[in-house]
């Protein structure tokens, strides 16, 4: 039905994710439809990307240095690392501009029933690297489902006899309302009420 | 034909889909296993975020969509605060789950497996941590046993004798144990010892003895049942590959 390499091109786009074959088709038609140029570049930019992006070797978030930005900051507190499962929740860390210390990324989170265990995970490096750096505070910022609990009481156990360990609070959003909380996020942010200053 | 459903359900599984979607397995009381997708459920200001979250009990409303139902209203009846609170419980939990996953069918209601994995997520809740490993054993044969495919551990699977406490052997493809006469005839059968029979015959009763709840037996008849399951279910538990961690 189609031409080759449009066929091609399709059956690429399709492989993304949420991309179904019908957005996959728009989507083909509508960079054959702009400049010549404008598609090239962003041809240009997924090799670029896939060619010049690694990993950390010490923090194992993706960048095209190694060490990263953040890991080769001099600015940036070497005695707090804050502990998240992907590097995307660096970039939402990062956008608090509340942080100041490092991260490592575990590459996932311990899964039981999917057969994800700690050495699937980057833990062995956190404990290695939380002894060698003389680390004062592990961050767990891991999200509060049954995968990241299992994550980080598994994590806490490890690092505890060596750093403090926290974790984010958790609660009710900003802006929420009270109203449409849900029953385990208002009995948790009950739990972890603090005092007026 | 109203489109829209309701049903009453332990969440099991949950795994992201699409930008912030949710696509969610349910065990239900009146319907089995169900997969249904909860739309924007991943993101910060969902109103039923915490509602999925695995071993929350929920009446759900549920509209029946063209390749999936999708969960319109999610009202809790119960969670289980307390498993997430400690790696023991939680890694049992979720072998159970896994165990459920395997036992309930899609489509058809199966409400005493139902009744029964809440009451025991009930009592590995409350335990006391040393007792985990005995609630976990229990929990799990009588899953089995409600599921109509436990072993059989009080005759010789092979003659049918009534065993009483003494040493037997366990036999795979037979489903239980058998006398210890029959052990050199069979094939996939381990031997095991008399306390072992001990333990294996309470798993039956409803609730295990105080004085049994914290014993070192138990990880001895976990693992014989862990084969046991793997041999029925013709795959491995991985849950339990991650039990000793979790327990340690």
């Amino acid at each position: 039905m189609y031409t080759r390499p449009l066929a091609r091109l399709i059956d690429q786009l399709q492989r993304l994710p949420g991309i179904g074959p019908k957005t996959a088709q728009r989507l083909a038609f509508y960079l054959l439809k702009r400049p010549k140029q404008e598609t090239l570049q962003l041809a240009q930019s997924l090799i670029d990307a896939t060619e010049q992006i690694g990993v950390c070797r010490q923090c194992f978030t993706l960048s095209a240095e190694d060490p990263c930005d953040i890991c080769s900051n001099p600015n940036r507190e070497l005695s707090q690392v804050c502990v998240v499962a992907e590097p995307r929740d660096v970039i939402a860390m990062e956008r608090t501009r509340e942080y100041k210390g490092r991260y490592h990324v575990l590459g996932g989170l311990l899964s039981p029933m999917e057969g994800i265990g700690p050495e699937q995970l980057k833990v062995k490096e956190l404990v290695q690297r939380v002894n060698r750096d003389e680390v004062g505070e592990v961050i767990m910022a891991i999200n509060p489902s049954v995968e990241g609990e299992t994550t980080i009481l598994y994590v806490g156990k490890l690092l505890k006899p060596f750093t403090k360990v926290t974790r984010l609070a958790s609660g009710l959003p900003m802006g929420g309302d009270l109203e449409y909380a849900d029953e385990m996020t208002l009995a948790r942010a009950l739990e972890d009420r603090r005092e007026l200053i | 034909m109203s489109r829209y459903y309701r049903a009453t359900g332990i969440n099991l599984k949950r795994q992201p889909l699409g930008e912030a979607d949710l696509l969610l397995t349910i065990f239900t009381r009146e319907q089995g296993l169900l997969k249904a997708v909860a739309k924007g459920a991943r993101k910060a200001r969902a109103k039923m975020g915490g509602r999925l979250d695995l071993f929350v009990v929920n009446d759900l409303q549920l509209y029946s969509g063209r390749s999936l139902d999708q969960v319109v209203q999610a009202e809790t009846l119960h969670s289980f605060n307390r498993l997430s609170r400690d790696l023991g419980r939680l890694g049992s939990a979720q072998y159970w789950a896994e165990a459920v996953l395997a036992e309930a069918v899609p489509g058809q209601g199966h409400p005493e497996l139902f009744d029964l994995f809440l009451e025991h997520l009930g009592r590995l809740e409350s335990c006391a941590t040393p007792e985990i490993m005995a609630q976990l054993v229990h929990g799990l044969y009588q899953f089995l046993q409600v599921s109509g495919v436990a072993p059989v551990v009080d005759y010789c699977t092979s003659t049918g004798r009534v065993l009483s406490q003494e040493a037997a052997g366990f036999s795979l493809p037979l489903g239980g144990l058998v006398a210890t006469e029959c052990l050199s005839d069979l094939t996939q059968t381990q031997p095991v010892t008399q306390e072992q029979v001990n333990a294996l015959q309470w798993l039956p009763q409803p609730v295990l003895p105080p004085e049994l709840l914290v014993h070192p037996i138990w990880s001895d008849v976990e693992r014989l049942l862990r084969r046991y399951l793997e041999f029925y279910l013709q795959r491995s538990v991985r849950s339990a590959d991650l039990l000793a961690v979790c327990l340690a």
